[in-house]
């Protein structure tokens, strides 16, 4: 008898340390840990003890059980999740756990679903009372006009979400690239002229007519027609579709010269197309919307044309 | 051939030679090949008149005859032959840039006739020079007439083989010896040269008259009847070829890399077979050397502009090897896929606007794309760059390719590819092309029906004119008065009018050349 109480004594100091060494555990490897790990450390504690101590360190909030495949895992909770829901129920804490893990690419209102299993309803109320709380907020995102994501309200949403530099409000602002891709040609197009002026050999002519990407960037952020910070890269976007529209040239040389040690320069010119314009758009048929139509003795036919009739008044 | 081709072929046959050559042709060209019965029963004229009409048409290489083998004749037609009359103006031109006033002359008397001797095209031009009162004598005019058979413009046609069994006359093929169509014949010129002597002598003698007795005397004393020239079609096409290539380059790096263009290709004719894909190869050195010194050209600005000319995108000139200080060649097949490409641009910038260009050159450039790796390549929002897609897909100047990724091809899990098919795009450009031809070919004849009358009467009034020598200047206002001041505005307008036409024509003639080649050197190998 006098054993088992002595026994009953040490519980409680040994208590505490089993939940000690239990949290440096899961401090030191911060993937969470599995029972196998506890019982590796401390085979000295049976199985009943172990799961009294998780169960205490669950009920104060200190470590979490998440399932991994078929394991449980355990893993140390986050000190300030306690501060954020304060006063949030353990359900509002798992919707904050769900978001926090999405990070800043946001999580949708299903998949938060399907990860928490609750009903539908209880995270709808759960997640607005989170926004309330301004902990979280919602974002939409560009890649699907009417899908919302949900992110902690600190972080800064991710280019896919927002589109990057050409979206205000999931828009695709197509006006504002039209005159960042007007301006880019335009200083391209001067580039080209100033060589042409300086009448030296073919080759320099050449080469000074090409402007890298970064010479292109410095003079459209000075020209501040941009309200948003734009980077190299979004220029290069700009240019490129300058590319396809057979304005200009790239040419990519190693970077000798470059300042900033990148290994390659892209480098780009405006170019004059091959032809004018083809023979078939300098003649009325050419725009013609009933040319299919057009036949002679046809109701539209070549002799009783109005536009061939207006084009050889003009 | 299609039918806006046939559609075409008849107008510029009827244009030329009458109703009658236009049923014939059609009537030969819908059956591909007919002997001579068929013609008069289903065209309804008679046997008198066919023969005459088929005569000349075979007189100007748009029909051609062969014995069948069960004996009798055929004859055929071809399109191609009907459609180079639209290059007619392109190929005196060429003439009278390269060679001079002379030479346009005898191109242009060659292609009024068809055939002709040599010595019968110096008779003609050298009456209309003195009638122009032009100072070049008969060796002159001889003497431009050789250049262009040296530099193979004109040609000769193959001579007859006396062969008394067939019931058609044959043609001698000079298959073993090509160099036969252009040596220059022995032609006694003194019976020329003494006979304009006599024009000059008995001017008021009845014109045509004489004319008919000083050709009878030609052909008598020149010595090369039987010998017929007549023009060469591929060598005038081969020509246009070189300068569309000239003209590109002159406009996409300079005036100055044209000039070496240019000079690259004449020495490349001498060296490349007519029907090659890309030219021979060519030295840095040869090319040096043959460039006219007073361009100016130092070695090292020349080695400059042939590295820009390769190094540029549009594929022109290609280095081959590094020898002889570089070797360079011509693809035509890429050189006309790019200029091609440049046609087809232009039609959708212009009549789709410079969004979908942007699209289509998107497409042409990287291959195959979905229509969201469009919307971000192009930065063209989603709902517009659908729009245009499709409205591309409409007029077919866009492919789409389907690719499931379960054998059922549903259309959630399918990949729609949109892609182009740059030949299929050529040719219905061409037919278009063919067609807006027709169009403005069709209104100037119309233009022309409706203002006949006042046309007849002014041409009336200049004969009147001309036919009295010596006018006084009073009379002179006398007789233009007779054309009313509303109707000499009319007439200007009319002028101004065609002017306009025929020069739209001519530029549909570019169009249609550039996708004509493309096609030819896309199918060779």
């Amino acid at each position: 008898m006098a054993a088992q109480e002595i026994q009953i004594k040490r519980e409680p100091m040994e208590e505490a340390e089993l939940d000690n060494r239990i949290i440096e555990l899961c401090s030191e490897i911060p993937k969470g840990i599995t029972d196998a790990v506890i019982q590796n450390d401390m085979p000295q504690f049976s199985p009943q003890e172990r799961v009294m101590a998780i169960n205490r360190l669950l009920s104060t909030n200190k470590v979490c059980l998440l399932k991994s495949g078929s394991q449980l895992i355990y893993k140390l909770k986050d000190p300030d999740v306690g501060n954020k829901t304060k006063g949030g129920d353990t359900q509002e804490q798992i919707m904050y756990q769900i978001i926090e893990d999405a990070g800043n690419k946001g999580i949708w209102i299903r998949d938060i679903r399907t990860k928490s299993n609750l009903p539908m309803t209880a995270v709808n109320k759960l997640v607005k009372s989170l926004e309330s709380k301004k902990v979280i907020k919602a974002v939409k995102s560009v890649s699907a006009s009417k899908k919302k994501v949900y992110m902690l309200a600190s972080l800064e949403p991710d280019r896919s979400v927002t589109g990057g530099a050409w979206y205000s409000d999931q828009d695709f602002e197509s006006e504002f690239v039209e005159v960042l891709n007007q301006q880019c040609f335009n200083y391209l197009e001067q580039r080209v002229k100033l060589a042409r002026e300086s009448n030296s050999e073919p080759m320099t002519q050449r080469n000074a007519s090409f402007a890298s990407s970064s010479d292109v960037w410095k003079f459209i952020t000075e020209l501040g027609i941009s309200k948003v910070s734009l980077a190299v890269e979004d220029i290069e976007t700009i240019l490129d579709t300058l590319i396809y529209d057979g304005k200009v040239e790239k040419s990519i040389v190693a970077g000798g010269g470059a300042a900033d040690g990148e290994s390659q320069v892209k480098l780009y010119r405006a170019i004059t197309p091959v032809i004018i314009n083809t023979g078939l758009m300098r003649s009325p048929c050419g725009v013609c919307p009933v040319f299919r139509e057009c036949h002679e003795a046809g109701i539209v036919s070549p002799s009783t044309c109005l536009y061939m009739k207006d084009w050889l008044d003009a | 051939m299609s039918l806006e081709q046939i559609k075409l072929c008849s107008f510029i046959l009827r244009e030329h030679f009458g109703e009658v050559a236009e049923k014939i042709v059609n009537y030969l060209l819908r059956k591909g090949s007919t002997s001579l019965k068929p013609l008069t029963t289903e065209c309804g004229f008679t046997l008198d008149k066919v023969k005459r009409c088929l005569a000349a048409l075979i007189q100007h290489g748009i029909v051609t005859f062969s014995q069948h083998k069960a004996g009798f004749v055929e004859y055929f037609a071809s399109v191609d032959n009907v459609l180079s009359y639209l290059f007619f103006p392109q190929y005196i031109n060429c003439a009278k840039t390269l060679f001079g006033d002379e030479s346009e002359l005898i191109i242009e008397e060659l292609l009024h006739q068809g055939q002709l001797t040599m010595s019968g095209t110096i008779n003609r031009v050298t009456q209309r020079l003195a009638q122009a009162e032009s100072s070049q004598d008969v060796y002159g005019v001889r003497d431009k007439f050789v250049d262009l058979i040296k530099t193979q413009f004109v040609k000769q046609c193959p001579l007859l083989t006396p062969d008394s069994k067939a019931r058609s006359p044959a043609f001698a093929e000079d298959t073993e010896n090509p160099e036969q169509a252009f040596t220059v014949p022995q032609v006694d010129l003194a019976g020329l040269v003494k006979r304009k002597r006599k024009i000059s002598d008995d001017e008021n003698e009845d014109h045509a008259r004489k004319k008919r007795k000083l050709e009878n005397s030609a052909a008598e004393k020149c010595g090369d009847e039987g010998i017929y020239w007549t023009i060469n079609h591929a060598r005038f096409q081969q020509y246009l070829r070189d300068q569309a290539i000239v003209t590109a380059v002159s406009r996409k790096v300079d005036v100055r890399a044209g000039e070496i263009i240019a000079c690259f290709l004449r020495i490349s004719e001498m060296k490349t077979a007519s029907e090659s894909i890309s030219t021979n190869a060519i030295t840095y050195n040869e090319i040096f050397q043959s460039l006219p010194k007073e361009m100016g050209i130092t070695r090292q600005i020349l080695d400059q502009y042939l590295r820009i000319i390769v190094e540029d995108a549009s594929d022109f000139l290609q280095k081959t090897g590094d020898s002889g200080g570089g070797m360079f060649a011509i693809n035509f097949q890429r050189a006309f896929k790019h200029l091609c490409q440049a046609h087809v641009q232009s039609v959708i910038g212009e009549k789709y606007g410079s969004k979908c260009l942007r699209v289509y050159r998107l497409l042409a450039m990287k291959g195959h794309l979905e229509q969201k790796q469009i919307e971000e390549m192009a930065m063209i929002p989603a709902k517009e760059a659908k729009e245009m897609l499709y409205s591309l897909f409409d007029e077919q100047l866009v492919t789409i390719k389907e690719v499931p990724k379960t054998p059922d091809h549903a259309p959630s899990r399918t990949f729609y590819l949109f892609g182009i098919q740059l030949n299929q795009v050529a040719r219905m450009l061409l037919q278009k092309t063919t067609k807006a031809m027709l169009n403005v070919c069709l209104r100037r004849a119309h233009e022309t029906q409706q203002h006949r009358r006042l046309l007849e009467k002014q041409q009336r009034m200049e004969a009147i004119i001309a036919s009295m020598e010596n006018l006084e200047e009073e009379q002179k206002t006398e007789i233009e008065e007779m054309v009313t001041p509303a109707e000499k505005a009319q007439l200007s307008k009319i002028k101004k009018m065609t002017h306009k036409l025929e020069q739209c024509e001519s530029q549909l003639c570019d169009t249609m050349f550039v996708m004509e080649m493309y096609i030819k050197y896309a199918h060779m190998k």
